[in-house]
């Protein structure tokens, strides 16, 4: 079971592709395994001081360990799935 | 050209040199090698505001606040209970928190750390945000050429946030080029260099303001001492020009010395008295501290070559009680060997004594034991530090020296020493027709008429008594 946290600023483009990458990532290779809280840092800041988040977006691999941060919109699919313990297999 | 409103940054000095402090809501870029103290000069600038009602926040991305609370805490600054009240904040981006692996997979950008240093400044009314230091996060991201597009975005919308900002950037080394900060690009209004170099096997550390945008300040580079318990502090070598000089004449301590200077001393004079060793500077220095406490002027002695018993000593041989004149809370005399202290650690010691102590003379013996310690620059800037100081104070001050060369300056007549020099006096021995008498020469008096004879002296257990002039000597400034 995935616990993911995206840890977005609201209103960045950045983040809209963020979300984007990673509802169709969780779709096709997790199929229902997962929960991905998105957290919006701009009403959050309080969140971000004390998660000691510093870039966005960033999501957060909480579960399986190891804990992981993956930084950025997530378009490098390659390095999205090596941070999430996942197999490239070329789809 | 208006004056913009300054901000006081808390170091003594520094608002001499910045004609007033660091401009109002702008940012300020604070530039070191490792160890220079540019944390310190940013937690100062914090410290001040809020000893002044106000707030501050620290965004550190080396240190974690832990370290930097009890580090800091060394200069007197109880940070864990500013943070209690609400006056302190940490943003911590330090080194320490990066626990998870970081695994870098699209773009990104720094927007996150403003929205956390806005948050801190709102929750504190923060006017003042010290950033230390934006270089591990160019170090960090090295390799990332967007790093400069994303770190400039983020001080931009800092600006934004219309406060006063310091931001630190390390060096790798002391050369001038602007581009070894490599933050050219960045929009920072005004810069600040400090340096801590080796001179001659001397720690120097110096502060310059390098650039000021539309705004004025002191060029060139100005010592500065880092002290426990108070933080930096600036010694400006600027300030003689703005006081007026005083007419007042004192005594020398000796009435026929007071007639070869036409009526004595000028009450805000320097004077600098040299010659060798057994001359009679000590008895020169010893009428005139006692003469200035007959006339009820406190004195202060600061002697860097002999022990208080033994000035005690000598004095008492003259006929002159040292330990009733500090009974009477008229005299203090301070003797240390100058290699306790640094050049500049004398110095702030010999402010940090008149200021307390509040004295009319100032005695300085000698500015050649004190040369020992110092570069060249280091000693230069000593003697135009103590000199400025106690005319600013209107302090009548006698500094001695053992020869007539210091510390590779040409004569004394020469350097610019002597333009903060008043009284020059000469002791010498003088040989004539096989034998040795002794003799003193008024070599320069500024603002006055004075003898310009050699003039011979005895020494006796009354002290020091002028005579006649020496007819047929030439050679006496050797």
């Amino acid at each position: 079971m995935y616990i993911l946290k995206l840890y977005i600023l609201a209103g960045h483009s950045t983040s809209d592709v963020a979300l984007n990458n990673i509802r169709r990532l969780c779709d096709t290779r997790l199929e229902g395994q997962y929960r991905l809280d998105v957290i919006d840092l701009a009403t959050q800041p309080e969140i971000a001081e004390q998660e000691r988040i510093y870039m966005t977006p960033v999501l957060v691999k909480v579960s399986p360990l190891p804990a992981r941060r993956i930084i950025g919109d997530l378009s490098e699919t390659k390095r999205v799935l090596q941070g999430l313990g996942l197999h490239d297999d070329g789809k | 050209m208006t004056m913009a409103s300054k901000v006081d940054v808390g170091i003594p000095g520094f608002d001499h040199i910045s004609l007033g402090g660091l401009p109002t809501n702008q940012t300020t870029l604070v530039a070191g090698i490792a160890g220079s103290g540019k944390t310190i000069f940013i937690a100062q600038f914090l410290a001040t505001g809020i000893q002044a009602g106000g707030a501050g926040v620290f965004v550190t991305f080396e240190e974690p606040p832990a370290n930097l609370r009890e580090n800091l805490m060394n200069f007197g600054w109880n940070i864990s209970a500013w943070e209690k009240e609400n006056r302190w904040r940490f943003v911590d981006v330090s080194t320490s928190v990066r626990d998870e692996e970081e695994i870098i997979a699209g773009n990104f950008d720094f927007d996150v750390l403003y929205t956390r240093i806005k948050h801190a400044v709102d929750q504190t009314q923060a006017d003042r945000v010290g950033i230390d230091s934006l270089s591990a996060l160019l170090y960090a991201f090295r390799d990332d050429r967007m790093i400069r597009n994303r770190l400039r975005r983020l001080i931009l919308k800092l600006k934004g946030l219309g406060l006063t900002l310091i931001i630190t950037a390390e060096r790798d080394g002391e050369s001038v080029s602007n581009s070894t900060f490599g933050f050219e690009e960045f929009v920072t209004d005004n810069v600040v260099l400090l340096r801590n170099t080796l001179e001659n096997e001397k720690r120097r550390r110096t502060i310059e303001i390098f650039k000021y945008r539309s705004s004025q300040h002191y060029n060139g580079k100005y010592p500065f001492v880092i002290e426990d318990g108070r933080g930096m502090m600036v010694i400006p070598l600027v300030g003689t020009h703005q006081h007026k000089s005083s007419s007042e004449r004192v005594t020398s301590g000796n009435t026929q010395l007071d007639d070869i200077l036409n009526g004595g001393l000028y009450r805000d004079s320097i004077t600098l008295a040299s010659g060798a060793s057994g001359t009679g500077k000590t008895l020169l220095c010893t009428e005139f501290v006692s003469g200035g406490v007959a006339k009820n002027d406190r004195c202060v002695i600061f002697s860097f070559e002999e022990s208080l018993p033994q000035l005690l000593r000598n004095a008492n041989g003259w006929g002159y009680d040292y330990q009733q004149m500090i009974d009477n809370d008229l005299l203090q005399i301070h003797s240390a060997f100058p290699e306790t202290k640094s050049i500049e650690d004398h110095y702030t010691h010999i402010q940090r004594t008149v200021e307390a102590f509040e004295p009319k003379r100032v005695v300085i013996d000698s500015l050649s034991a004190l040369a020992r310690i110092a570069s060249e620059d280091g000693f230069r800037e000593f003697v135009i530090a103590v000199s400025s100081y106690l005319k600013m104070k209107g302090i009548t001050g006698l500094m001695t020296a053992t020869t007539s060369r210091l510390m590779g300056l040409s004569t004394i007549t020469e350097s610019n020493i002597s333009t903060l020099t008043d009284v020059i006096i000469l002791l010498r021995y003088i040989e004539i027709d096989n034998a040795v008498g002794r003799g003193i020469l008024v070599l320069k008096m500024r603002g006055s008429e004075h003898a310009k004879k050699l003039y011979r002296f005895h020494i006796n257990d009354q002290g020091m008594t002028i005579s006649a002039p020496f007819d047929n000597v030439t050679d006496v400034l050797s």
